[in-house]
């Protein structure tokens, strides 16, 4: 079952300093910690400031992407792992058509947070904040 | 004047440790250097070396999205600087119809090696080679910055090809 999520934190791991994504169930206490790339952390961290940047930065030109063809993004589903390795899935589309696109759980977010389409993740994804030590899945 | 130009090598500049995209013609010894950022260096020297990475990368989503769509990415044209910036543009087409976006030039050059799409630069542009590349090393170039030290790349040239006007007609036709 998917749950909705929200993008809780965005942090730096202190024992690396990599960039850590935590997704916070929306009616519960559950989250998903997803380690990501440097890049697509910054792609995420200007969402959520809401700053303007001057060009059209890649996930930008993305979103322009969807629109220039008269579609939308609908929603994200983080859905799976593969030892270590989260799996998420875009829903795009357009009345007359409508496809998915797997993609890495940081794209997914960046572009999500960027047209306000849901993000979702698999129920049997989430932990309690108790067991996030023993449990690092990457974006990768 | 338009020109068809392929990407010739990735560089790394010594002094700033910027990667450089160098874009030039057959034949012809004129470069064309664009200083971009290491993400979008990463995604182009991924394609240029012939690897593939085991996810999809941002550029590989965007070519996906636009073959989701019934669409094709064509030509991708880097035609213009303004204010000492590099301006680019992607030709798309769906159904006979054409859409031009604007685009940086880094993420125009990714996207167009992974759709076959020609590369044309303003002729202006080109210029016989003038500054001292190193070679684009993946791990040298990968300098971990953490959150703090990203920042984004405004893609410019080092001596301002001088500004080239948009006249306002398509480079896409």
């Amino acid at each position: 079952m998917l749950v909705k999520v929200t993008v809780g934190s965005l942090g730096l791991d202190r024992n690396d300093d990599t960039p850590v994504m935590v997704l916070h169930e929306e009616e519960g206490e559950r989250i998903l910690p997803i380690w990501i790339g440097p890049n697509e952390a910054g792609a995420i961290a200007i969402q959520l400031a809401d700053k303007v940047v001057k060009r059209p930065m890649t996930h930008d030109l993305l979103v322009t992407i969807i629109k220039a063809f008269g579609g939308e993004l609908t929603k994200i589903a983080i859905d799976r792992r593969d030892e270590g390795t989260y799996f998420a899935e875009l829903f795009l589309g357009h009345d007359e058509r409508r496809f998915t696109l797997d993609a890495r759980p940081s794209d997914s977010v960046a572009l999500a947070l960027r047209t306000g389409a849901e993000i979702l993740v698999a129920e049997d994804l989430l932990i309690t904040r108790e067991a996030v030590r023993g449990s690092r899945g990457t974006d990768p | 004047m338009l020109v068809s130009v392929r990407v010739k090598r990735l560089g790394l500049d010594p002094r700033t440790h910027t990667p450089v995209v160098v874009l030039g013609r057959e034949d012809d010894e004129r470069e064309f250097p664009i200083w971009i950022g290491p993400a979008e260096a990463a995604s182009i020297g991924v394609r240029l070396a012939g690897k593939s990475f085991p996810r999809p990368l941002t550029h590989d989503l965007m070519v996906g999205v636009i073959a989701g769509f019934g669409g094709s990415l064509t030509r991708v044209a880097i035609d213009r600087v303004e204010r000492g910036t590099i301006h680019a543009k992607l030709c798309l087409e769906r159904e006979g119809r054409i859409l031009t976006l604007d685009a940086r030039p880094s993420d125009s050059i990714a996207a167009a090696l992974r759709a076959g799409a020609e590369i044309v630069v303003n002729d202006e542009f080109l210029a016989p080679p003038s500054v001292e590349l190193l070679p684009w090393d993946e791990e040298a170039a990968r300098s971990r910055p953490g959150l703090e030290g990203w920042t984004v790349a405004e893609e410019s040239a080092e001596e301002s090809p001088g500004e080239a006007e948009d006249t306002g007609e398509s480079p896409c036709s």
